[in-house]
């Protein structure tokens, strides 16, 4: 079935929907009208995007003045309070992260905030060799936004923040100051420069999806949000998961995990699944009923585990109970992702190309 | 249909011939297919013809090792990657090759599994246990658990054992780059220009440098008779009765196409312009070059794009010089949609010229990993230029799956940076 309705044949379509969907065969789209797509691609810009970009803006602000501090006066407690405020910042950023079309593909903007997973351990490496540069000029704004990606984002303020003697490398080393400082800002600069796209263009876009040939019709940016629901479940199975399962309790792996430093792994997770509910409950109009309570039942099943995931993925990988606690979760991440594929299937709704848009 | 496809396809075989002439005039879907894998045939039997001429190579240095005979051995790698990289274009939407592949050019690969590393390599990584396994000094390997009996060095031991072992995609044992990094060594020039510069000595039994010749002479042997026999396999593969031949029948003419548009898609796509080209770009980082030891990946990369061009035009030219030519995606989509088929062209062109201007850029000492270094602004701009055209091909093949209503076909991202 071509997708691409006339307005009219549309509104007959959806009329006849409206008296007979209980009756309708599996491969219809349920929604036909642009207007109610750009209903819910309105409300979810207003009530879900917008605001956890300015979430993020606002934490990676409290971050900049908390490196600010933090190197005024070195010590235990602002040091601890600059780390608070790195995984406030982070938790933002899980809340949003799955959101990987627009605004953020510009400019490297995704890749300068977070360059994850780092399969060769890059990042840890071009930090070493930075840092024994003591190179200043780098750290000049212009030029720090084109350096590695690597070195620029939240994983390489981890490794600065999280060594075993972060305070006494910071007192030995006035250089880590200026870099931690610096990446602060970028991290600030990203996420302001988000925001404000979102805000002042996308949000256009969202509204006329048509205009500047970006798009075909609001149906086909509306699938920009189901692929990035999709495909944030598919990560937090394939790359924030099952690498560090492994194949068994005894190869377990806790350094394949996103946030492993810091011990944020388990919470990154707990963020992204709280932030894909409300997005799916936004369009759940295109699903069939059944399909709808299908996902919404997995995601009712997630709730108790995600209420007593333990604090820590080390110490959990590390106990064969929690251990199995978490092959569970893995389970749950994966009956979410093919209820969600079953109810993209049943509709009309093609996923298939569209990687390729928006770029 | 089937012997009609035997009947086509064998017609490369036949000895003497200069051209293969397939039949070009007519657009079946049969007949372009049948082209498909006349020029996979060809392709990947160059591809085991010049690894046997490298296997010689390598003999022929390890009688005697000198800068002469290291010298032939490298120039040998260099020609095997030729007809080999021409093949990439049918990894994606086979599946008998795209899990053979990882045997055969599997990259990036943490060196240190395999022999002595410089100091920069670093001594561990978050996500491998062996990265600095070394193989070639250490007969007897215990790490995380895992124990590996290395005492004889066998291409079974590298396939079987060593390979990806403990999951790791990282621990590369086997394939071209294996042998790249055994002729080449580390290349710790960074991004300025320059290879790896591994001493000849290194396979020496009378002089040896950097210990365990012996060991390393032995990795050399097995890991390229491998080579060799995994691309004997490959081209049986392709053979009627063969697992890739068989697969790819049982898909019929449109299942056909449908393939060869997917490999040329996720090779121009996801592997091409985003593991491969933009992730060097977004890190300046030399490790990040697909031949990194030997500052090969212009050659790589151009003939990456040239198998994708093969593949829609119907032909591929031998390394004897023979042609491969029978019926083409771009006669049918001349037929079935001028302006697209005249702007597919127009696609492969822009990749093409992209592409020679970094085959240029190398033979100005500008190789790949100086052209990504940070603050370098013109190297950027060749590096994304490529991107930027492979991409747009990517999306003229979109289109041309869609004009031919084509099912099925998935375009594969980058692993690292997910949709570009």
């Amino acid at each position: 079935m071509n997708k691409y309705f006339t307005k009219l044949t549309g509104l007959i379509l959806f009329l006849s929907l409206l008296v007979s969907a209980g009756q309708l065969a599996h491969g219809q789209n349920l929604l036909t009208l642009d207007e109610d797509w750009t209903a819910i691609n309105i409300a979810v810009t207003d009530d879900l995007v917008i605001p956890a970009y300015q979430e993020l803006e606002s934490r990676s602000v409290a971050l900049i003045t908390a490196s600010e501090n933090f190197c005024a006066a070195l010590s235990d407690s602002n040091l601890n309070a600059l780390k608070n405020a790195y995984q406030q910042t982070m938790n933002a950023w899980q809340g949003v992260q799955h959101i990987q079309f627009g605004p953020i593909t510009y400019f490297n903007w995704n890749f300068r905030l977070q360059y994850w997973p780092d399969e060769r351990g890059t990042t840890g490496r071009q930090l070493d060799a930075l840092i024994a540069s003591q190179d200043d000029t780098i750290l000049i704004s212009d030029s720090f936004g084109r350096q590695s990606v690597g070195v620029q984002g939240l994983p390489a303020l981890e490794i600065i923040l999280y060594e075993d003697d972060t305070l006494s490398e910071f007192q030995n080393n006035d250089y880590l100051c200026s870099l931690t400082q610096t990446i602060a800002r970028n991290i600030n600069e990203v996420s302001s420069g988000v925001t404000q796209r979102w805000v002042d263009e996308y949000r256009d876009l969202v509204l006329d999806p048509v205009e500047g040939g970006f798009y075909e019709d609001a149906e086909d940016l509306s699938i920009d949000f189901l692929k990035a629901l999709q495909e944030a479940i598919a990560k937090i199975r394939d790359l924030k998961l099952t690498p560090a399962l492994g194949d068994s309790f005894t190869s377990a792996r806790n350094r394949s995990a996103e946030s492993w430093r810091s011990g944020n792994s388990l919470a990154n997770i707990k963020n992204n699944i709280l932030s894909l509910e409300p997005l799916f409950s936004a369009y759940s109009a295109a699903f069939y009923t059944e399909d709808v309570a299908a996902v919404n039942a997995v995601f009712r099943d997630l709730e108790p585990y995600l209420a007593a995931l333990p604090n820590s993925l080390s110490v959990a990988l590390a106990n064969e109970a929690q251990y199995a606690q978490l092959q569970t979760l893995h389970s749950e991440i994966e009956a979410l992702h093919e209820a969600l594929e079953t109810a993209l299937k049943n509709t009309d709704l093609y996923l298939g190309f569209n990687s390729l848009d928006g770029d | 249909m089937l012997s009609k496809f035997c009947t086509l396809a064998c017609l490369i075989c036949l000895a003497g011939c200069s051209t293969s002439r397939l039949d070009n005039e007519t657009t079946s879907h049969d007949a372009i297919v049948a082209t498909y894998i006349a020029i996979a045939q060809a392709a990947y039997e160059d591809s085991l013809i010049s690894a046997r001429v490298l296997d010689d190579a390598v003999d022929a240095f390890l009688v005697e090792p000198n800068q002469t005979t290291l010298t032939y051995a490298k120039n040998a790698w260099l020609a095997a990657r030729v007809p080999y990289q021409q093949t990439e274009a049918f990894r994606f939407g086979n599946a008998v090759v795209d899990e053979w592949e990882g045997g055969v050019n599997s990259w990036p690969l943490d060196e240190g599994l395999i022999d002595y590393t410089a100091e920069s390599y670093g001594e561990e990584s978050d996500n491998n246990y062996f990265y600095t396994a070394n193989i070639i000094a250490n007969d007897l390997i215990d790490i995380g658990g895992i124990s590996v009996d290395a005492a004889q060095i066998t291409p079974q031991l590298l396939a079987e054992t060593l390979h990806q072992i403990d999951g790791v995609e990282s621990n590369v044992a086997t394939g071209y780059h294996a042998i790249e990094f055994l002729l080449w060594g580390q290349d710790l020039n960074g991004t300025s220009p320059g290879a790896g510069n591994r001493p000849a000595s290194d396979y020496s039994l009378d002089n040896c440098s950097n210990r365990n010749c012996d060991r390393r002479r032995d990795y050399l042997k097995a890991v390229t008779s491998l080579l060799v026999s995994d691309l004997d396999e490959m081209v049986y593969n392709w053979q009627p009765g063969g697992a890739a031949y068989e697969d790819l029948m049982s898909k019929g003419p449109d299942g056909g196409l449908a393939t060869m548009l997917t490999g040329m898609g996720s090779l121009a796509y996801g592997e091409l312009a985003g593991e491969r080209i933009r992730l060097g770009l977004l890190l300046n980082d030399p490790e990040e070059e697909h031949d990194c030891f030997s500052d090969n990946t212009h050659n790589s990369h151009y003939y990456d794009a040239l198998g994708i061009k093969n593949v829609y035009m119907g032909s591929y030219e031998r390394i004897n010089g023979d042609m491969v030519i029978g019926a083409s995606l771009a006669r049918l989509m001349q037929q079935e949609a001028p302006a697209l088929a005249a702007e597919m062209l127009a696609r492969i062109e822009s990749t093409e010229l992209a592409m020679e201007v970094l085959v240029d850029e190398a033979a100005k000492g500008n190789t790949f990993d100086v052209l990504i270094a940070s603050n370098n602004m013109a190297g950027e701009e060749v590096v994304s230029t490529i991107v930027d055209s492979l991409m747009e091909e990517t999306r003229t093949i979109e289109d041309i799956i869609r004009e031919l209503n084509l099912q099925n076909v998935s375009i594969s991202g980058s692993d690292s940076l997910g949709g570009l």
